[in-house]
């Protein structure tokens, strides 16, 4: 199995930490401070990796079908139906969605 | 009701009131169809488990922790309902790479130096859709668990803890397989630019 070695895991490590806390390397005003620290190897390896990490950007999601949400409050429904209210651990309202409607 | 917070909306469905729900599937239609089709690779399949997902969510709602977020605990049973379908369906490894490696395997291994393994520039003198379809079938390629852990901490964001609660598995072993899966991307899409480069 591959693994990275210890710098690259660094590197790939603080980067996604970045990511998950939405800041960004290369902005200076989001995250690029925190880069200041850093020795200049793990800076090199930061921004290539980062740059590697770039090519899932191109990775193609598709979107979903425009009624998708519609079908699965359906679903939620005729499961509804089929299963009494007993077995719900709460009650539903039987009143209609007044504050929602699915996007057609 | 709209800039309620994920939890909150949960909380009013809990209490009986459907909009709730209805508003949590519409926040993350895109976010988690995106994931399934990603992690899956069939446009069809993934709204299925989608519907599958949610069904357990109103399930489940009733038993949901409120100190909890709700966004892991969504993607947990998305990951969980994607897994099971897989499994079910006895998906074969398309590769010998992806037969010799599963979950648990991170012992062992051959180190890569990313900044050799990939040339400067990686992606340029590419056209934009050839970009992504090899991009795609990189990461299509990928042994599930490896493709699921990329899916979830590149595309979606989530802090390490947060895909070892999700994944049910140690910090140590979210950062070795995340390790593992940039490893192996980075590889196979070596491999590719060399037999292209090669035509």
């Amino acid at each position: 199995m591959l693994k990275l070695n210890h710098d690259d895991g660094r590197a790939l490590d603080m980067l996604l930490e970045l990511r998950a806390a939405g800041k960004s390397p290369t902005d200076p005003q989001n995250g690029g401070r925190d880069l200041d620290v850093l020795p200049e190897h793990l800076k090199t390896r930061l921004l290539h990796v980062q740059r590697v990490m770039g090519l899932l950007d191109a990775m193609p999601a598709e979107d979903p079908s425009s009624d998708l949400v519609a079908r699965t409050i359906q679903l939620l429904e005729r499961q509804e139906q089929l299963q009494p209210a007993a077995a719900w651990p709460f009650a539903l309202t039987t009143e209609p969605l007044a504050d929602f409607r699915p996007q057609a | 009701m709209q800039t309620m917070t994920d939890e909150q909306l949960l909380e009013i469905y809990r209490q009986g009131n459907r909009a709730g729900f209805g508003l949590l599937v519409d926040r993350y239609q895109r976010e988690l169809f995106h994931f399934l089709v990603r992690f899956l690779g069939d446009r069809s399949t993934a709204e299925d488990v989608f519907q599958e997902t949610f069904l357990q969510v109103h399930q489940s709602a009733g038993q949901f922790d409120p100190e909890r977020r709700f966004r892991p605990w969504l993607f947990t049973i998305a990951a969980n309902k994607a897994r099971d379908l897989m499994r079910s369906q006895a998906r074969r490894p398309t590769n010998p790479l992806q037969a010799a490696i599963s979950p648990g395997d991170e012992e062992g291994g051959q180190f890569i130096d990313l900044m050799e393994s990939v040339a400067a520039g990686p992606g340029e003198n590419l056209e934009k859709e050839e970009l992504q379809r090899m991009v795609q079938a990189t990461v299509m390629n990928m042994p599930d668990h490896l493709r699921e852990i990329l899916l979830l901490s590149y595309f979606h964001q989530f802090p390490y803890k947060q895909i070892g609660d999700i994944l049910g598995i140690p910090l140590g072993t979210v950062k070795s397989r995340l390790h593992a899966a940039v490893a192996h991307f980075a590889d196979r899409w070596r491999a590719l630019q060399e037999n292209k480069s090669r035509r």
